[in-house]
């Protein structure tokens, strides 16, 4: 009895950390393409809260002039994973085209967990 | 840096601010290194057979084998091992082969941006593969030292970014590569008739010298490989770009193989 309430304890645990992982990985995936669905705005009040900013790294509207200058856009997210050192971390895989054309292997986009919301970080 | 090393086995670890590297690269079968080096919770590992001009690498999470990425931090002390290693082996060929190519392995990942991923196969081949450009590192009949006033110049170092494509003179560079001079640690261009210490921005065909412009590795490193490809990037990342920079990532690509395979120049 006391076997099969470990089973079941470990089980429910593996249940709880697949589905804990799938929601990150989600949410994740989400803002990759709500970023990149706003970005043709170029405005920072919507585009702000996406994306990982403060010490060290670049403002919003450096980010976003830089992507726009480009003309990058998202084709599709191939996959996402978390990120075997960061639990806060989710690895996308994204297709991106810039001016329109594909790039050869899928870009690896960095979104974190920040203050409770996700952002992608470049 | 502790060091040792024995016939086919090159060993030991990098301390920086309370950050340990540890490696190690050893001959596992005729012609045939593995090495491994291990930083910040991060595996990164690379099976390198140069007589067949074809290497694995890969990088993951050390504690489970899950997948990561490099980040800046990881860079940063990617960097500084890299810089450890030419300070401690001989220069070029004189290192054993084992360490030799720990040394450009670990050029190549403080130069690995984070958009690429870290499993990557890479295949090299003279001709192909990289493109020498040996001959453009000398100035006044010397790989090193002064040129003296005496240039031989290489047009052009190209990249393509969100400024522009290849063809645009912006991203071009007309630059004399080798080991001739530095300044602080950068290089210099030419303002008019002024040699000025730093990296244009986009300028329009500038003429660039100085810290080993199109060496394989970050600046001067411990092997002398100049490459059309090595060249190419450093004319995208010493041109107003990050060396992280996303739109630098074709050329990192295309001069991994450079690194890890070309030969040395002297």
């Amino acid at each position: 009895m006391r076997r099969l309430g470990a089973w079941l304890t470990w089980g429910a645990l593996g249940v709880l950390a697949c589905s804990s992982a799938s929601s990150k990985t989600e949410a994740a995936e989400a803002t990759v393409r709500r970023l990149f669905e706003a970005l043709p705005s170029e405005d920072c009040a919507v585009l702000g809260p996406l994306l990982a900013t403060g010490a060290g790294m670049r403002s919003c509207e450096e980010v976003v002039a830089e992507l726009r200058e480009h003309g990058l856009s998202l084709v599709d997210i191939v996959e996402s994973k978390l990120d075997g050192r960061d639990p806060d971390a989710v690895l996308v895989r994204a297709r991106v085209a810039r001016g329109g054309e594909v790039g050869k292997e899928p870009w690896l986009l960095r979104v974190e967990r920040r203050s409770g919301a996700w952002r992608v970080r470049f | 840096m502790s060091l040792s090393t024995e016939p086919g086995d090159t060993r030991g670890t990098f301390v920086r601010g309370g950050e340990e590297v540890s490696f190690s690269s050893v001959e596992v079968e005729p012609g045939v290194y593995r090495l491994e080096v291990r930083l910040r919770g991060l595996a990164l590992t690379g099976l390198m057979d140069p007589a067949s001009g074809v290497s694995t690498l890969d990088g993951f999470a050390d504690q489970d084998g899950t997948d990561t990425q490099l980040t800046d931090a990881d860079r940063d002390l990617l960097d500084a091992f890299y810089r450890g290693l030419n300070d401690a082996l001989p220069m070029g060929d004189a290192a054993t082969p084992e360490s030799m190519y720990l040394r450009r392995a670990a050029g190549l990942w403080a130069q690995h941006p984070s958009t690429v991923e870290l499993q990557r196969t890479v295949m090299g081949e003279q001709g192909r593969g990289y493109t020498m450009l040996c001959s453009y590192a000398k100035c006044n009949g010397r790989f090193t030292g002064s040129c003296g006033g005496v240039y031989n110049w290489y047009s052009y170092a190209k990249h393509d970014c969100n400024k522009g494509g290849f063809s645009w003179a912006g991203n071009q560079q007309i630059a004399q590569l080798g080991d001739h001079t530095t300044c602080s640690g950068d290089e210099f261009y030419l303002n008019g008739s002024t040699w000025v210490c730093g990296e244009p921005d986009h300028w329009s065909r500038p003429k660039v010298m100085g810290i080993c412009f199109g060496r394989c590795g970050g600046g001067c490193g411990g092997d002398t490989q100049y490459t059309l490809d090595a060249t190419n990037h450093d004319g995208c990342v010493r041109n107003g770009h990050m060396l992280a920079s996303a739109y630098c990532d074709d050329q990192f690509v295309s001069a991994a193989d450079d690194e890890l395979f070309a030969p040395n120049c002297y």
